[in-house]
């Protein structure tokens, strides 16, 4: 009696999850499919998924073509691989010192990174945009900042730390160093272990797992991150694959030529790089989105 | 110590990283040349980088509108039937300049058109970049008014139609449009033999037309559609209501008034709604135009029997086998008079902040090039009316097959009556999006009463204003 | 004798030395950092609190000093209201669905099965897809016109086509929609921690006592979780607060302006209208609004940890 209910309630299980996880997975069914056709044929269909008469690749190699989307898509690698060292490296100095070391204004530095995280960022969109434009010396502009067009339009500010995003990760860092024995620092002390080799030779191999959380949410984070570049830079081969797509994605609705399978493309490149890193690395991804839970 | 030493030293490192970054970034090596040109971005043709400067002093010109860079070319190419009119001029624009004016290197912009256009080139300017020369149609007389355009000069202008120059407020010149048009009544001949109307009669009144196209969209039963006033949420929708305004002699307002609260607005705005019956659903009031052409022109679709649109379609739809008619817009019935907006203007200035030599160099090409009879005669043949006093007297270039629509055009022009949409002192980008929004696409997507969609409208833009 | 004192007062000096390099090093790290982040954030602050007394188009000029007129604006126009108001209660809306969805997806996770992780991969994946390459398939479902997108396999299968875009519902809806499926990644899985983090015995003592699955839900289940719900209602309340991507992207504010959102109203007149006083003051209430949203959401946590 108990035992066929069990099994049912299973099947009911098995069927509403998968009904669930197809729902979830259709918008990148839909935009892989798309991807797949010509911009005639795209529209004409009356089927839930759009499934090509005959499989196409041209969109494909536009999004690898020098006049496509190779620039963009190079930039945001680059763009990604730089903010996970910058925040990887700025985690750990500074989350170490602060959790280690004994100095006079501790608990300012923490009280500044927790309240950091209640400042509503739309307060500094504007100002940075302007104060950007208005960097003294830059692109043409004079000691007074006017002039010119300081670092707008200019591919360094892909690289720019601007927000306080990384201060979360310093913070959890901090966090995690209460629980890493002193014992490993003192024995590498007593072997004579500079600070900086300690940072490279022992916390990083041993804080790996909250390392690679960092690393991971931080490379994740910066590579869908289309908003920065998108207001800072006007010329696509300076952009990212993101950055693109927005402007793309905000002209399908207005007056123009539409290629509804070449944006599919770039956003299924934009979406894979993404896709692989959680395939591999949902643990790191998982515990960061727990730990960030337990420290709230 | 050696801590201090090693920090300054990764500080130094990082400072160069970045800095390296950015000054590789305006200056494009031949290897960096890997510049995507993607719909609606700069781009930089291949091989420019190369050309030998005699003259020593090699000026570069950033133009937008007026050539077509590689992208566009190679989609131009890919037409069913390939280049028409219009792509000609762009593509020969850019070829004649360049076999013209070796010295000089060229860098084809595609910004788009309309709203994607002005916030383009408005953040270039902002960001003291400015291209050399912007391009626009309604927000041409803003530019032109907040002091970033510069005065053509005199010898510009001569032989060159006034209704084809921007004045400002002062009265100077500030910009010169190489086309135009105005709104006509288009229809498909065949539609109207179906629905058992007489194909050779055009409506002339504003209940006729009505009339007319209900019989077709009763006809077509989900078939074909009579159509109507399009309403579009952008400023598609107020370019084609503005001559319906004008027609009974009130408008939107301009500068610093706004006129919602008229009662000939609001008659107008009734019709307007009256009208969208014969759309499908979702189609007067798009948010992008194209559907509506494409079920006005296109080979497969031509289901729509009553287009309004500039001159231009009559070129259009007579390339994709349209049986044309084409007819002035109807009038109201009582006390109507002929109005009309200029349409499809493209104005081309120079902005502020471009170099003396790059401004001439620049005024150069545009009037010997983009301006010359030759390249306008493509306009021509794409029924739009072109700047040169000439060409505009010239009785010869407006008679034979399709040209009833531009013939009805160019007399318009001769005589000097029609003039662009309005445009105001204060907030113009914002004061259009609450009327194309807010009144038009409110009026043809809701059955709200017009006199409140007009109040509400009109106390929102009061204060934008003032 | 000497020697003793020698090594009493080296084992004396020797943490101080220590506590000084430490210092010295702690604030090498830190000032730099902090003080780099402080220059990209708190000047900004600071003149974004400038900036939205003035009137300033970019073009070249200056700002100018104009007082209150800004916010005489925003407050004299009922629009500015009514987008304020909207960006509240959208934002509000789509983070409760969000939080609901999240638990009950959260329910069906916690269970033992070996397939489980291949759900719980395709409800993450959309999270780490960026927002500006996943909408282009929701506009391209969302078409009006009835021989389109969705509508098209609504018609096929005898129902009738909707206008989306006439509908201030319907928008709603799919906006909600999809953020719920951009997000509800993250926070069924920290639910999924939650649950996973309650003490099994209280479970078996109420099937003991006869309880009901939705009984243990009801009196075991939520109360642990009262926390971890904070938790989530509380980060995302500033994310909600300055949702614009999907409505940009999705809606564009239509239909008519009914889907239009304050923060979708800054962007605009800052990089669009090159409106920055006005875009500056909009910031400013909304900042301001954000702010007490959290600290009242702050608040409760503290007093439902009094008691």
């Amino acid at each position: 009696m108990k035992k066929p209910a069990r099994a049912v309630t299973k099947a009911v299980w098995l069927v509403s999850m998968t009904a669930v996880s197809l729902l979830f997975a259709y918008p990148f069914l839909y935009s892989i499919l798309g991807s797949l056709m010509l911009k005639a044929d795209f529209g004409n269909m009356g089927t839930l998924l759009p499934i090509p008469q005959s499989v196409t690749f041209k969109n494909y190699g536009y999004v690898f073509s020098v006049d496509g989307g190779a620039a963009p898509l190079f930039n945001s690698l680059q763009r990604a691989a730089w903010y996970t060292l910058w925040t990887v490296a700025m985690s750990i100095l500074c989350g170490y010192v602060l959790a280690r070391y004994e100095f006079r204004g501790k608990k300012f530095f923490i009280f500044v990174i927790v309240a950091a995280q209640v400042v509503p960022s739309v307060l500094t969109l504007l100002p940075s945009y302007i104060l950007v434009s208005r960097l003294p010396f830059l692109g043409g502009n004079n000691w007074m900042g006017q002039g010119g067009h300081g670092l707008i339009n200019n591919k360094l500010m892909l690289f720019l730390p601007l927000g306080w995003g990384s201060l979360m990760w310093v913070f959890l860092f901090t966090q995690s160093m209460k629980s890493f024995p002193r014992a490993i620092e003192e024995a590498a002390e007593i072997d004579g272990c500079g600070f900086w080799r300690m940072m490279v030779r022992i916390l990083l191999p041993l804080q790996g797992p909250i390392v690679a959380v960092i690393a991971i949410n931080t490379a994740l984070g910066n590579w869908n991150d289309w908003l920065t570049p998108f207001l800072y830079i006007n010329n696509v081969a300076d952009s990212t694959l993101t950055a693109w797509l927005a402007t793309l994605t905000s002209n399908l609705q207005q007056f123009g030529d539409k290629d509804y399978p070449k944006v599919f493309a770039l956003a299924t490149m934009a979406v894979i790089p993404p896709f692989l890193i959680f395939l591999f690395f949902q643990k790191y991804i998982i515990q960061g989105i727990a730990s960030a839970g337990v420290k709230g | 110590m050696r801590t201090t030493r090693k920090f300054a030293a990764l500080l130094v490192a990082m400072v160069m990283c970045l800095a390296l970054v950015a000054c590789a970034a305006p200056a494009k090596t031949p290897a960096d040349s890997a510049a995507p040109t993607g719909a609606g971005n700069e781009t930089e043709a291949p091989g420019e980088t190369a050309t030998p400067q005699a003259s020593g002093e090699g000026v570069k010109l950033s133009v937008v509108m007026l050539g077509y860079n590689d992208t566009q070319i190679e989609a131009a190419k890919a037409k069913d039937g390939g280049p028409v009119n219009s792509d000609h001029y762009y593509m020969t624009n850019r070829e004649k300049a360049e076999a013209a004016y070796p010295d000089i290197a060229f860098e084809w912009n595609d910004w788009g058109w309309a709203e994607a256009l002005d916030q383009k080139q408005r953040a270039a300017i902002a960001a003291n970049t400015p291209p050399s020369c912007i391009a626009g149609e309604s927000f041409i007389p803003t530019y032109a008014n907040s002091g970033i355009l510069q005065e053509v000069p005199a010898d510009v202008l001569e032989g060159i139609d006034p209704s084809f120059i921007a004045y400002g407020a002062d009265g100077k010149p500030y910009a010169i449009a190489y086309k135009t048009s105005i709104f006509m009544l288009f229809y498909n001949k065949d539609l109207l033999s179906r629905a058992g109307l007489d194909p050779e009669v055009a409506p002339t009144t504003w209940s006729e037309w009505q009339r007319m196209s209900e019989q077709i969209t009763a006809a077509g039963n989900g078939e074909y559609w009579g159509g109507g006033v399009p309403s579009f949420p952008h400023n598609g929708g107020a370019l084609r209501a503005t001559p319906f305004f004008r027609q009974l002699g009130t408008d939107f307002g301009g500068n610093d008034s706004i006129n919602l609260s008229d009662p000939k607005v609001q008659q107008v705005l009734d019709y307007i709604r009256t009208m969208d019956k014969n759309f499908p659903a979702g189609l007067g009031n798009n948010s992008d135009e194209g559907p509506m052409w494409n079920a006005f022109e296109k080979k497969g679709e031509q289901n729509l029997a009553f287009a309004v649109n500039g001159t231009w379609q009559e070129a259009s739809a007579l390339r994709n086998g349209v049986n044309l008619g084409v007819a002035p817009l109807p009038l109201p019935d009582e006390g109507g008079e002929i109005g009309n907006c200029l349409v499809g203007t493209v104005y081309i200035g120079v902005p502020v902040g471009v170099s003396p030599e790059e401004t001439s160099a620049f005024w150069d090409f545009y009037k010997n090039v983009c301006l010359s009879a030759e390249q306008l005669q493509y306009w021509i043949d794409e029924s739009c009316v072109v700047p040169l006093t000439s060409m505009i007297e010239d009785d010869a270039l407006y008679e034979g097959e399709g040209k009833a629509g531009l013939r009805v055009a160019i007399d318009a022009l001769r005589a000097g009556t029609y003039s662009g949409q309005a445009s105001f002192a204060k907030n113009d980008s914002q004061v259009w999006e609450i009327i194309n929004q807010q009144v038009l696409a409110r009026v043809t997507m809701t059955q709200d009463p017009i006199d409140q969609i007009c109040q509400q409208a009109q106390a929102q833009i009061e204060p934008l204003l003032k | 004798m000497s020697a003793i004192a020698k090594t009493a007062s080296k084992a004396k000096r020797r943490p101080s030395a220590r506590r000084r390099r430490e210092v010295r090093r702690a604030y090498l790290v830190l000032l730099p950092f902090f003080i780099y982040i402080a220059l990209w954030n708190l000047v900004p602050l600071l003149y974004g609190l400038y900036l939205g007394f003035t009137e300033y188009n970019a073009l070249g000029s200056s700002p100018k000093w104009v007082g209150l007129a800004n916010f005489q604006t925003f407050f004299s126009v009922p629009e500015y209201g009514a987008l304020l108001w909207r960006q509240i209660w959208m934002g509000m809306l789509a983070l409760l669905c969000n939080t609901v969805i999240s638990f009950l997806l959260a329910l069906a996770l916690n269970v033992q099965s070996r397939v489980k992780g291949i759900f719980r991969t395709a409800i993450y994946v959309p999270n780490v897809s960026a927002v500006s390459a996943t909408t282009a398939v929701f506009v391209a479902l969302l078409n009006p016109l009835a021989n389109q997108g969705l509508n098209k396999i609504i018609t096929a299968l005898g129902g009738t086509a909707v206008t989306w875009s006439y509908s201030q519902f319907w928008m709603v809806f799919w906006i909600v929609a999809y953020f719920v499926w951009q997000r509800v990644g993250p926070a069924a899985i920290i639910w999924l921690g939650g649950l996973q983090g309650i003490d099994p015995s209280l479970y078996e003592a109420a099937k003991v006592d006869g309880a009901s699955f939705w009984q243990q839900v009801r009196y075991i289940t939520i109360p642990g979780l009262k926390f971890i719900a904070m938790y989530i209602l509380l980060t995302g309340i500033i994310g909600a607060m300055q949702m614009f991507d999907v409505v940009m992207f999705i809606s564009k504010g239509n239909p008519f302006g009914l889907t239009d959102v304050l923060m979708y109203r800054i962007y605009r007149d800052g990089f669009i209208n090159f409106n920055l006083g006005m875009a500056g003051a909009e910031s400013l209430v909304l900042g301001v609004v954000t702010v007490l949203f959290a600290l009242f959401y702050l608040w409760l946590q503290r007093r439902s940890e009094d008691e």
